[in-house]
């Protein structure tokens, strides 16, 4: 998510995109986030960069809701909702889990129980 | 905000073998406190700073070994984790917790002046003996204050000095072995612990007018109105950091067998977010094994 190629080529925000390359560490974050505060026109793609910085912050539910805002303002943007679909999966995968683990009881213990029962003894 | 006593296993899926790992470790941790910090310091022992024992210990490779000890809490003979330097000052680690969780309290006028005497003596020795380890908290500490005071413009922003020090303690204690895993790994696990601490006191912080996330954000009439209401984001808001939190462990690399660490982190925290989102009263499982 928010690749380097789905952070698109909007001439505006080159520098936010230059700080978000590859990993970006804490200082290029701020910095990123220095660059975002700076700016005055708020469009959709500043929403969408906005996004992306709580995205490597781990502010998944702040990313999301910026996302929501860049899609209300571009719904057309194919970049936002690929990134929004994808963190909707995020949860969606988690949920997913929770279901599979929460129907089986006893998950994977076939093993395991009798390793437990034979320390009882 | 400190946080403590959220951090649990899933019982029906714990093996025997695991379940008595962790009673060792959680024996070991409170010899670990008394030898650090004094024998009144005992009594803030937690789970959540023993599964941090268990998970360091098993990344870190340091093996436990176990051995049937008395202990004055208990009359009969129990298995008891050997102390090492690790659980020393992890035992440290506890009573800073305790101790600020304390301090807290009573800066929110509530009760803990009377309790926090009793982690007077052990603060100061965990102050003499971990100078690096206290600054890191108390600086944390002091950070989240701060966050609260300026009135953090989400739960997530609420949480972020509190995820950011456990991210530093793990970088603290891991030293060569910390990765990009760990540290992601540990950042979520605070950021769960503080937010839900922040749910389960929906009503009080509300009633009483105190800080919390949620409250701010939301401005539900209670916790009950917060989940029919906005039920939905609070579920995003977990569900991400429990996804976060299992690609991060699958990264990791454990020197033991990892099957309690799976236990608490895969199935222990996802059961106690759903018990404070419907707000049931906290589960006390009492094996004697």
């Amino acid at each position: 998510m928010f690749s380097q190629e789905n952070l698109g080529d909007h001439e505006k925000y080159a520098a936010v995109r230059e700080k978000l390359a590859g990993d970006p560490a804490d200082e290029a974050l701020t910095a990123a986030q220095e660059l975002l505060d700076a700016e005055k026109e708020r469009d959709a793609e500043w929403h969408y960069m906005q996004a992306a910085v709580h995205y490597y912050r781990r502010r998944y539910l702040d990313c999301r809701k910026r996302l929501e805002t860049a899609i209300k303002l571009d719904p057309l943007n194919p970049r936002y909702r690929a990134d929004y679909d994808g963190l909707l999966q995020m949860s969606r995968a988690a949920q997913e889990e929770q279901r599979k683990k929460s129907s089986k009881a006893t998950d994977g213990c076939a093993e395991g129980c009798c390793e437990c029962c034979c320390n009882l003894c | 905000m400190t946080v403590l006593g959220y951090v649990k296993y899933d019982l029906p899926n714990l093996c025997v073998k695991d379940l008595q790992l962790y009673r060792a470790m959680y024996c070991g941790l409170c010899k670990g406190i008394a030898k650090s910090c004094g024998q009144r310091a005992r009594m803030g022992l937690t789970y959540d700073v023993t599964f941090l024992s268990v998970f360091l210990h098993n990344i870190l490779g340091i093996d436990v070994k176990i051995e049937r000890q008395g202990c004055i809490a208990h009359v009969k003979k129990r298995s008891i984790a050997l102390t090492d330097e690790l659980t020393e000052e992890l035992g440290a680690l506890n009573t800073l917790l305790v101790y600020y969780k304390l301090t807290d309290d009573i800066a929110d006028g509530g009760k803990g002046r009377g309790k926090r005497v009793f982690f007077k003596k052990g603060f100061r020795r965990a102050k003499k003996k971990y100078p690096a380890l206290v600054k890191l908290v108390s600086d944390y500490m002091a950070e989240q204050e701060k966050a609260e005071k300026s009135g953090a413009s989400s739960p997530e922003m609420a949480a972020d000095p509190s995820a950011c020090m456990m991210q530093a303690l793990s970088d603290h204690f891991l030293k060569e072995k910390a990765s990009k895993a760990t540290r992601s790994l540990f950042y979520e696990f605070g950021k769960w612990v503080y937010l839900i601490d922040a749910l389960d006191d929906y009503d009080k912080d509300k009633k009483k007018r105190e800080y919390n996330p949620f409250v701010l954000t939301y401005g539900s009439e209670s916790r009950k109105a917060l989940m029919e209401e906005h039920g939905e984001e609070i579920s995003f808001l977990f569900d991400t950091s429990f996804y976060a939190m299992r690609e991060s462990l699958e990264e990791i690399p454990f020197s033991f067998n990892r099957d309690l660490s799976d236990n608490v982190i895969l199935r222990g925290l996802p059961l106690e977010t759903a018990r404070v989102m419907r707000g049931e009263p906290i589960r006390v499982e009492n094996v004697k094994i």
